[in-house]
């Protein structure tokens, strides 16, 4: 995989975990699951500012980068607070494994903004009661 | 693993790129004149056995501690397992670790324990930046991330 290829395939995982991110923020509540309500909001945020971030890198190099889709297989089950961190922790180690990837296809500015998530991505998946793995963002 | 196809890739100028410039140790004598990512995995094991010892030396002198440093010794073991079996044989990793000091109280115990880790985590970042295989840069970097994990662990 080339460098603009994992990028583009990061961007296309940033584009589905804001969607789905913003989904599960969605459903919720502020007043009765305000620290699940907040850790949503904050994942939310980074994955945009992410997205935003591989947007302008991709297009300086002189790339489209890939639009998002018009929407995303949601999961199952996303009524309780339990089925809502289910659901963020399997987003949350999705693009975890792209960031992997994304580590493993660049040098550089690059392969160091992918270690930085990746880090992020991994601590962040305990705060959607993940348990620690041995090597995460690896297949 | 990829190291050993990066070592395919890489055997021009690794002398070059060989951190271990000193035969301080029969590890750096392995490597002096290999490539550039068996130094690399050779650093790492080092930095992996100093946090190790690190954690051991911290649960023997304070068994209380010994359930919460459960996770960080079984995650240092599975690393220098895998970075062990990505150097070609014949290259010595049994570097010996720096001496280490535990603290009387578990309190304080704990937070050296917790620097010696950021220092790990550190280490790790910094050998992904410089490893020329990705596959290896991704492994480094996914055990980076596990030590994050495992801080968060301590820290909680």
């Amino acid at each position: 995989m080339t460098p603009l290829e994992a990028e583009q395939a990061t961007l296309a995982g940033e584009h589905a975990a804001v969607y789905l991110f913003g989904v599960l923020g969605a459903q919720a509540s502020e007043s009765r699951q305000p620290d699940l309500y907040a850790r949503l909001l904050d994942a939310f945020h980074t994955h945009r500012r992410r997205r935003d971030q591989l947007t302008v890198t991709i297009a300086g190099s002189g790339a489209d980068p890939v639009p998002a889709e018009v929407s995303y297989d949601l999961p199952a089950a996303m009524s309780t607070a339990a089925e809502l961190n289910d659901a963020a922790l399997q987003v949350e180690r999705r693009i975890a494994r792209t960031y992997g990837q994304l580590i493993e296809s660049t040098a550089g500015a690059e392969r160091r903004w992918a270690l930085v998530a990746l880090d992020d991505s991994a601590v962040r998946q305990l705060e959607f009661r993940g348990t620690p793995e041995m090597f995460p963002g690896t297949d | 693993m990829g190291v050993g196809a990066a070592t395919v890739l890489a055997t021009a100028g690794c002398a070059l790129n060989n951190p271990l410039r000193e035969d301080k140790t029969p590890a750096a004598r392995a490597v002096r004149d290999l490539e550039p990512d068996v130094a690399v995995a050779v650093e790492a094991a080092a930095l992996l056995r100093t946090a190790q010892a690190a954690a051991s030396a911290t649960a023997e002198r304070h068994p209380g501690l010994a359930a919460r440093l459960a996770g960080p010794l079984a995650t240092h073991r599975a690393h220098l397992d895998r970075v062990s079996a990505a150097v070609p044989d014949g290259v010595d990793l049994s570097a010996t670790a720096t001496p280490y000091v535990v603290p009387e109280r578990p309190a304080a115990a704990l937070a050296q324990l917790g620097t010696a880790e950021r220092s790990l985590h550190d280490g790790l970042v910094g050998l992904a930046m410089r490893a020329r295989s990705g596959p290896f840069a991704r492994l480094l970097g996914a055990m980076a991330a596990a030590t994050s994990q495992q801080l968060r662990g301590l820290a909680g």
